[in-house]
């Protein structure tokens, strides 16, 4: 049975593109069939950071006005062969696509695929309703951040309102430190506003950075912190039980050991 | 003395800014005249020297050979190196065979229309034309350009860009800094490895079903 999961956050910026790829390329590790459709027409970002921009000849507008076959379309990732990436048009505009037609697509790639990650575009115009159209489940991406969590819940509304049921939250980009200093949000206040079911929580990480960069996700690096919060996020998707990582403490001990090797 | 101001006047060599135009008596034999054309050839030599420039000649109807002869003359006896000759004035289009043997590398023979464009092309944008197109600016990456012809960008060159994309394997991309996210020519489909390597002015086409990336100039200036 296959799963249509969107990934989405209302606010730019938060990291929903760098989720799909993450989630995209853990979920490849345990041997599911994956696709990731780009839905960002027009600011297409999934490919760069899959580092599969060069070999684009199709996308999801090509797809949609039947100018090729979708099998065309997608391009096979360079690491995992049961990870595909359907990538959006980067000269085309929002509208070149219709929540009909990503209905369709949708439908079209649950037959191939175990799981169909979306990316979803930021804001809640055309590309939202696009890339929600013809979606399951969805997975909604905010940063201890009070706009971020402000659009979150915006976005939580409108899923709701398109019987988008239970989504599930990915708080990004916390920083340990400035939660125990109170300087940030901690994922209890962040859940008291959203009131959803947590689906991880992923540190404020430079191999970030350099993983998006490079081309590469970072869930497979052992080493990344982020990483391996990914990890254990793509675990729960499957269905195990994984306790949230222990940021506070880990940190603490890395902090120290860094401290030691600079002395 | 009357006879030799009629020889004077039978070959008249006048500069203009597009080449040499020269005029010759109707009235006297072409044996005559090739003996005052050798004269006047070797008397006004400075003339010649050096330049490269197109001749014309007038005031006589000339067969091919005769032409000939006389474009002989100049060019045995002077350093001039003559493209092409007009007619009457009018001047022929240079013969492409002819380009093909003197310009020191060949480029295929396609003419198309051209559109240019000044300033570059940003993420999304995209030029789409059924001729040659060259940008005067930076084409970026996430930009795209496909052309029915050859494509030029005087600036960096690092969208995606598809030449000939009607089928045609002798169209050609040059860039300065040459870095296309992906490069079509025809039906060939290829990118450029990242392999952190200075990226000069280069020129791509097609030969033997493979595209190959030609530096523009010698590697040793850059």
């Amino acid at each position: 049975m296959s799963e249509v999961y969107v990934i989405t956050s209302g606010k730019g910026g938060v990291g929903k593109t760098t989720t799909t790829a993450n989630l995209g390329a853990g979920l490849a590790v345990h041997d599911k069939r994956v696709v990731l459709v780009d839905a960002d027409i027009g600011l297409r970002n999934l490919d760069v950071v899959m580092g599969l921009e060069n070999r684009i000849v199709y996308d999801i507008v090509d797809v949609v006005d039947g100018n090729c076959r979708l099998k065309q379309a997608l391009i096979k990732d360079k690491r995992y062969n049961n990870l595909c990436l359907l990538p959006a048009a980067q000269t085309k505009e929002k509208d070149a696509v219709n929540p009909e037609q990503m209905q369709k697509l949708c439908d079209a790639l649950r037959d191939e695929f175990d799981y169909v990650l979306i990316d979803c575009p930021a804001g809640i115009e055309q590309g939202f309703k696009n890339a929600i159209s013809g979606v399951d489940k969805a997975i909604v991406i905010t940063t201890p951040e009070v706009s971020a969590v402000r659009d979150a819940d915006r976005i939580i509304g409108l899923l709701e309102a398109a019987e988008v049921r239970n989504p599930l939250l990915i708080l990004n980009r916390i920083r340990p430190d400035m939660v125990k200093r109170g300087d940030m949000m901690a994922l209890e206040d962040v859940t008291e506003i959203l009131a959803i079911d947590v689906l991880g929580v992923v540190p404020d990480d430079e191999s970030i950075v350099i993983s998006t960069n490079r081309g590469e996700p970072c869930v497979t690096d052992q080493e990344s912190r982020a990483g391996q919060a990914f990890r254990n996020i793509t675990r729960r998707l499957l269905g195990e039980t994984v306790p949230l990582m222990d940021l506070s403490i880990d940190d603490g001990i890395m902090s120290k050991l860094k401290k030691v090797f600079k002395l | 003395m009357q006879a030799k101001l009629v020889y004077h006047n039978a070959v008249i060599l006048k500069g203009r800014r597009d080449g040499i135009t020269i005029s010759l008596d109707p009235a006297i034999s072409f044996d005559d005249l090739k003996i005052h054309f050798h004269r006047r050839v070797v008397e006004t030599k400075q003339f010649f020297e050096g330049a490269k420039s197109n001749v014309s000649f007038t005031g006589r109807k000339l067969s091919e050979e005769e032409e000939q002869e006389l474009l002989k003359i100049i060019t045995t006896e002077t350093s001039l190196d003559v493209p092409y000759v007009a007619e009457q004035g009018l001047f022929k289009p240079p013969n492409p065979t002819f380009i093909a043997d003197t310009s020191p590398a060949h480029l295929p023979h396609n003419i198309y229309n051209t559109s240019y464009h000044q300033g570059g092309l940003r993420s999304g944008q995209s030029i789409r034309y059924s001729g040659s197109v060259v940008v005067l600016g930076d084409v970026n990456p996430g930009s795209e350009i496909v052309a029915e012809g050859n494509i030029i960008v005087l600036g960096s060159l690092k969208g995606m860009v598809h030449a000939g994309c009607t089928g045609n394997e002798e169209c050609f991309v040059s860039g300065l800094v040459f870095w296309p996210t992906q490069l079509r020519i025809a039906n060939i489909i290829t990118y450029i490895p990242n392999d952190k390597k200075k990226r000069t002015p280069s020129c791509a086409y097609i030969q033997e079903g493979q595209v190959f990336v030609a530096p523009l100039v010698n590697q040793s200036y850059t």
